[in-house]
Parts: C-alpha cells; structure tokens; sequence
C-alpha cells in the first residue's frame, strides 16, 4: 500500500463516517455551550463565596483603602514582580516538576502549588490556591483551596479560554490559564493565577471597574523551571474590579496573544 | 445574517466532514459525534470571535482531537452517552475494506492515528501537524512512519517501506 492509496482509502473511511454521522444538530450544541458557561460562572460564584466567607471568617479584611492600591504602574515602565498589597515572599522547587509560590496577599498568607501527578502515560499536572488563616503572618492550616487536575491536553483545550474566549497566537497553542477571576463583582482583592507560556516576558493585564477603564498592570511571570512546561504570574485583582482584557508579549513588547472577557 | 444562524451554517457543513475524521482518530463513530459535539459547544460560546477566523473548522477539529486524545475524558464521556442515550442506535454497515482499516487504526496509539489523520486525510505538511499537536517535527515524522508500517503489516499489505515514499 503506497501513501497515496493510503490517503485514498481514508479519504473513503472518513466519507462513510461523515455519511453515516447523525448531527444533534446546531441547537443542542448551543444549548451545550450555554449550559457550560451557566457551569463556569457557577464555578466562581463558588470561588466569590468561598472567598468572601474566608474573608468574614479571620482573613484580614481586603478591603481596607482598596481604592488607594488600584492605581498600578504604567504599562509603559518595567514589568512589575510584585503589585502593592501582593508579595511573593518565596518560590520553592521540592522536585524538578514541582513549585510552591508562598505570599501574602494585603497582608494575608496564601500558597499556590503546582506539581506532576504521578501517572502513566501523559503527565498530569494538579494545582491549588490555599490561602492561610493566622496572625501575625503564623499560618495555622490551610484555610481552603481550590484545587485541579488536568493535562497538557485538557489544559489546551480548556485554557484556551480567558472566561469564555480563545487564546491563539497563529497556530503555536498559548497555555493562558486563568483561575479565580470572573465577571462577578467582588467585593475584595482577589487572587489570580495563571500558567502562561515561556515564551511571554509579561502578562499585562486590563483592569476595569465598572465603566472606568483604569490603568494597564504589566506583571513578569515567575519562572516555572526546566521540568514544569509554563510559567507563573499571579496577580491581584483590587476589590471592585474586573480584568477585561489579558496579554501576554515577549521580551520585546511584542503581543504573542490577547483574551478578552 | 445572525450570529446563530451563522453559526448554524457551519455546524451544518462542518459536523459530518469532522466526525468522519474524527471517525478515524477514535475508532467509534457514536465518539466521534460525542467529541465534535462537545467542540462545537464550545465554540458557540466563543462564535463571535471564532466567525472572523480564516479556517473556525480547524479551531473545532483540534478542540475535538485533544478531547478524544484524552483518555478519562473519554471513558466519562461513554459512560454519559450510555445513561444519555441508552442502546446506541443501529449504525448502517460499512464495508468489509473499511472495517480493516478502521480495525487496523484503532490498534494503534492515538497519538500514531492523530499524526495520520492530519497528515493523510486533512493534508496537512509535517510542520502544521507538529504546530497544532504540539509536537517536534522529528517526533511527528517519527509517529508517521510508525503508524504507516503498523498500518502495511496489520493490513498485509505490500512492502511497508512503500508507504511512506511521499518524502513526509
């Protein structure tokens, strides 16, 4: 069998499939879309509540002077490591496929994870967002979490999404994944995490609060390391805002992706 | 003409041509539809972006292809297409020579039946198929000749140094 009878003959097999499909029909897909976004956004009304309980419960409030903080550096000057009220204090490596970032957010502790699951075949990856209850900086325990699974895979499919929207730089795949940010309106800092790909020098972030555009936040990703195939950025979204739009560029300030919300 | 009614259209001439490829890729054609189907939703939800691409029909084919590469995906989605969908329906027989080749795809490594299904049925040249899998150019070239020999030997065929003479 030559390739060509090879091309041929899937070319048969692939015509016989597509006779033989029967189609739900466009309607049921779009049910599907909407029923899946009804599903996300209920995914951080949980997020919000677990957020705002945490915050009732002994978190530092996150509240306190939040106006005052929005105002973040111009997207012109040097990519910032940290925003006011958000510190990563220290980025651990345990094993060449695993990170821990520790840090404070407005005062209180919180720690990101991200690690390779054992597994056969494609690797799995897990990660999760605890934010720690204590005083004085003294971490009692995880407070919650939010922890996930996924792979390279999924992660591509999935997070080619910034709330709903697709990510694509030409057809090079760009790993956006943004965690804990939604539409809803909070009422208090907000945490966001993202794996970006290596090649973005900078994650520069749209900030909206209700109609008023205020001004673009540019954060440098964290480097994930030799065994871990992304990068890191965490954010902080200030009470009251929303992120509308995320870009990542490369180390010369070029845009290699864009997302809007 | 409106975003549905737009996006309709495509559903409409894009559903059966991707579950034919994907017919290939996943080996059951009651899969396929499941995994075009999921890709089609979500690319209603992003179709006010997706309409302005050059080619929306291959945003949904590598949704669709990462979906059935995933393996506990699949099995949760087989097991909610039974409750769903009870007794699959009857499926109309196809011929004796496609249902060697679809026996003969189905024992190969997904990865193996993606690399041949882009390159030999959509067309695509080893770089674009190492672009949307995401994969080295030595690797794709690698899974090609492998499939392609895996294919000649459980098809005995001809010599399976035969297939594989396009240069890929």
């Amino acid at each position: 069998m030559t390739a060509h009878d090879l091309d041929a003959r899937l070319q048969m097999l692939a015509e016989e499939g597509a006779r033989l499909a029967s189609a739900p029909g466009s309607e049921a897909a779009l049910r599907r879309g909407r029923q899946r976004r009804r599903h996300l956004v209920a995914g951080c009304a949980a997020v919000l509540l677990v957020a705002m309980v945490g915050g009732g419960l002994g978190l530092r409030p996150l509240l306190d002077s939040a106006a005052d903080r929005v105002a973040a550096p111009p997207a012109t000057t040097s990519p910032q490591d940290s925003q006011q009220g958000l510190e990563v204090r220290k980025v651990t490596r345990p094993r060449v496929d695993a990170i821990t970032l520790d840090g404070t957010l407005d005062g209180s502790g919180w720690r990101y994870t991200l690690h390779r699951e054992q597994s056969q075949g494609k690797p799995v990856w897990a990660d999760s967002l605890r934010f720690q209850n204590g005083e004085g900086g003294r971490a009692v325990g995880p407070f919650f979490s939010f922890p996930r699974s996924f792979t390279q895979d999924s992660l591509n499919a999935e997070g080619l999404e910034f709330i709903l929207g697709p990510v694509q730089h030409g057809r090079v795949p760009v790993y956006l994944q943004v965690s804990n940010a939604s539409r809803v309106d909070r009422q208090q800092d907000r945490l966001l995490t993202a794996l970006v790909t290596k090649q973005a020098a900078v994650l520069r972030v749209t900030l909206q609060r209700g109609r008023e555009k205020l001004p673009l936040v540019d954060v440098r990703p964290i480097p994930g390391g030799a065994g871990i195939p992304w990068n890191l950025a965490v954010f902080k979204l200030p009470a009251g805002t929303g992120a509308t739009e995320l870009a990542l560029l490369d180390s010369r300030g070029k845009v290699i992706a864009s997302a809007t919300s | 003409m409106t975003a549905a009614e737009d996006f309709a259209e495509f559903y409409t001439g894009a559903f059966p041509r991707l579950v034919g490829q994907l017919l290939l890729v996943t080996g059951d054609l009651h899969e396929a539809e499941e995994v075009v189907q999921e890709a089609f939703a979500r690319a209603s939800t992003s179709w006010s972006r997706l309409r302005d691409y050059d080619v929306p029909e291959a945003w949904v084919r590598r949704v669709a292809m990462n979906l059935a590469a995933d393996a506990g995906r699949r099995r949760r989605r087989r097991l909610a297409a039974l409750v769903r969908m009870g007794p699959p329906p009857a499926v109309p027989p196809v011929r004796v020579e496609d249902l060697a080749l679809l026996e003969a795809l189905r024992a190969l490594p997904i990865a193996q039946r993606q690399v041949i299904v882009l390159h030999h049925l959509i067309g695509m040249p080893v770089g674009e198929v190492a672009a949307t899998l995401r994969l080295p150019a030595g690797t794709v070239k690698s899974q090609l000749s492998r499939g392609r020999r895996s294919l000649a030997r459980r098809l005995s065929e001809q010599d399976p140094q035969e297939v594989g003479s396009d240069g890929a």
